[in-house]
């Protein structure tokens, strides 16, 4: 298991470097003058030609490299072209945003999704089944906007039950304002007792997690029902079955196991859909998160910010695969 | 080899009722290409304490007719006719319920592929143990009363003496391994010995020696027989290997693309075989030696999606007449007890 965890962290560090040089080149070719870009409209040629000393653009390619690594070292991503900020700074505070909608996507869908594929293929044939058949065939392939501002139509626009969007009521902003303590709304409203603030967060977290947890709760319980019920037919459970132990020990216990290993993995690869939908669903719901921002900073040619949101999404990707492989060895002997 | 035919039974086999009754068996799997007829009519009896060889080449549905008789199919995908009488119950309609008290606790069977059939994330510990607590669970709390010790210990002790039984050693390591960590042999002992821990009135043995050495056979079959003789089981032991059938089995039943052409004692159906195909058989196997394979009589098994109209051997029989190719042989009684399905002997 330890050789296991050095060989992940050597493959992190693999894809992360394969990464960051793929991006640095590829945003390299991009059309558009970054230090134009970074002086914004209107700039003599002069200060251009200055801020281009200042970001270093004026060396050759593979110093700019060497120099853009080195510096990748100490946690330092460069300067946003957009913000003046550094673009680590920024994301070390749009992560946190962007996470409480993607945890709270992530587990619900795992949750339900388990449950549902369980209970369809317990049920299988049976009326429930082909109602989660058909919620589930639904949820995989109604696109993520569109799911998106359905649902600000029918519960904003038509029952009036949850806001349009943004984190918080406006008006608590001044009454009840948040503090900063981890980032995510719902614990720091929690620790410093601000309960007010702490519904108001929550209530409007309902429609942007539900818009991001249904595709792959969809997928999660379509695979967990297919995957049982492939389990349910191999030999070792039919030779359980003939030695005389019950029929719900035989699903729950023996088969479910079993079932669960491919489960985990396309929970894995959920981290990743999740996350790509953010850049949709914080738009929609004018969330102030890594989407909403990896999105201005294409619509702007933000390089050094696509370059920073680009390593984060492969390190969480990959963190999130290795848990869910860690997981896959426990409940699995034969992965090895 | 003659006097390695062991005919240990005093009373003749009309004279006491069977424990099994397998009658008109018919079986058919909907396939892609249509309904292939597997089970054609298989009818036999099992006796107490008797071994009864159940042998054919492969594909003939051997497994399948072991399957059926605990109900094992799954129903979406066949279709059934008969009966499979245990006492006065059919196995076949009884409630799942009422099934589940008789599998694995009166009717006990080990699969033909061992390895596959042990759960693959459970150790070998793990499911034995819910063995245990599922039908020795008054013996456990003897062994704890008189020893003094835990749940745990005591279930293990009994794993221990179950697996010795079955020539298994160094058990304390053996029940922390996986499916995927033991030979095929020590899996097959494995079964075996789960499926004695309920000392069940029926085995159902599927090539259960196959993945033995000689050996280790031969002393699963003592094992086989002392059962049949102290704790008067009954064994249904289907085998490719004549040899082994001749060796421990009291009767032979052989089968032939789904239905049972011939059954007899041992000795009798050696000494004087009545089926075309048995006499096939016995031929293609010239001195009675170790694993030689079945499949020696010329010709395939026919598809049996479209199986031939009458006598389902009669392409492959060198014997076969006008009536073979129209009409199916029933099952004719001769003298001894011997049953064979074939127009030869029609009088
Ligand atoms: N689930 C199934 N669906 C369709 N056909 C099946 C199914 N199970 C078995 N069969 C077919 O039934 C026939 C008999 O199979 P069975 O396993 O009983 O043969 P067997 O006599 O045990 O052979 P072997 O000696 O190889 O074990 C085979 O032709 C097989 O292809
Ligand atoms: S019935 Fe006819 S074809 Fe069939 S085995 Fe007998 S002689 Fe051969
Ligand atoms: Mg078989």
């Amino acid at each position: 298991m330890l050789l296991f965890l050095c060989k992940r962290f050597v493959g992190l560090i693999a894809l992360l470097i394969a990464l960051s040089t793929l991006v640095f080149f590829f945003t390299r070719s991009l059309p558009g003058d970054a230090a134009a870009l970074y002086i914004g409209g209107n700039a003599k040629p002069e200060q251009i030609e200055r801020a281009r000393t200042e970001l270093g653009l004026d060396k050759p390619l593979i110093v700019q490299y060497k120099r853009y690594m080195e510096r990748l070292l100490h946690a330092d991503m460069g300067i946003s072209l957009r913000t003046h900020r550094p673009v680590f700074k920024d994301l070390m505070e749009k992560i946190p945003m962007s996470f409480e909608l993607v945890l709270w996507a992530l587990f619900i869908a795992t949750f339900f999704g388990v449950s549902f594929g369980v209970i369809a293929a317990y049920f299988q044939g049976s009326l429930i089944d082909d109602t989660i058949k058909g919620f589930t065939s639904a949820a995989v392939s109604i696109p993520i906007f569109f799911l998106a501002l359905l649902l600000q139509l029918l519960f904003f626009n038509y029952l009036g039950w949850f806001p349009l969007q943004g984190r918080i009521d406006s008006f608590l902003e001044f009454t009840d304002p948040l503090q900063n303590i981890t980032g995510f709304s719902m614990v720091d409203t929690l620790i410093s007792g601000n309960f007010k603030a702490f519904f108001n967060v929550s209530w409007h977290m309902v429609l942007p997690v539900t818009a991001l947890f249904v595709g792959p709760l969809g997928i999660i319980a379509r695979l967990t029902r297919s995957s049982l019920l492939d389990v349910m037919d191999q030999d070792y459970i039919m030779a359980a079955r003939a030695s005389g132990i019950s029929e719900r020990v035989l699903f729950f216990y023996y088969g479910l196991r079993n079932a669960l290993s491919p489960v985990l993995t396309v929970i894995g690869l959920s981290v990743a859909l999740i996350l790509l939908s953010t850049f949709y669903v914080e738009m929609i719901f004018n969330w102030p998160g890594i989407g909403y921002y990896s999105l201005a900073a294409i619509m702007s040619l933000d390089y050094t910010a696509l370059m920073g949101v680009t390593l984060m999404i492969g390190t969480v990707y990959v963190i999130a695969n290795t848990i869910m492989d860690i997981l896959r060895r426990i409940i699995d002997p034969r992965i090895k | 080899m003659e006097n390695s035919v062991i005919n240990k039974k005093s009373e003749p086999a009309s004279s006491v009722e069977p424990v099994l009754q397998v009658k008109d068996l018919n079986l058919a799997f909907n396939t892609p290409r249509g309904q292939a007829k597997i089970l054609e009519g298989v009818n036999f009896d099992l006796f107490p304490r008797e071994i009864l060889a159940l042998v054919g080449e492969t594909g003939s549905g051997k497994s399948v007719t072991a399957k059926s008789i605990l109900n094992l199919i799954p129903e979406r995908s066949r279709e059934t006719r008969g009966q499979v009488l245990f006492g006065v119950k059919d196995l076949l309609t009884i409630s799942g319920k009422e099934l589940g008290t008789i599998r694995g606790n009166r009717i006990s069977m080990v699969f033909q592929n061992p390895q596959s059939s042990i759960n693959p994330v459970f150790t070998l510990g793990e499911q034995i143990s819910r063995l245990i607590r599922l039908y020795l669970s008054a013996k456990i709390n003897d062994l704890k009363f008189k020893t003094q010790c835990s749940q745990k210990q005591a279930v293990e002790s009994i794993a221990r003496e179950k697996l010795n039984e079955v020539g298994l050693t160094d058990i304390k390591r053996m029940l922390k391994l996986y499916a995927s960590e033991v030979s095929g042999g020590m899996a097959q002992r494995y079964r075996i010995a789960l499926a004695l821990i309920s000392s069940p009135e029926i085995l159902i043995a599927d090539e259960a020696t196959s993945a033995l050495d000689v050996t280790v056979q031969a002393h699963i079959l003592k094992l086989m027989k002392d059962l049949c003789k102290n704790k008067r089981t009954a064994i249904l032991f289907i085998t490719h290997d004549l040899g082994i059938a001749a060796q421990i089995c009291d009767r032979v039943a052989v089968m032939y693309a789904g239905r049972i052409v011939e059954v007899a004692e041992t000795k009798k159906i050696f000494k004087n075989p009545l089926h075309p195909y048995t006499r096939g058989l016995l031929k293609a196997v010239p001195k009675l030696g170790k694993n030689k394979p079945l499949s020696f009589v010329p010709g395939i098994i026919p598809d049996l999606v479209s199986p031939p109209r009458g006598c389902r051997f009669h392409s492959r029989c060198d014997q076969a007449m006008d009536i073979c190719h129209k009409q199916k042989p029933e099952s004719l009684k001769l003298e001894d007890n011997h049953n064979v399905s074939c127009f030869l002997y029609k009088e």
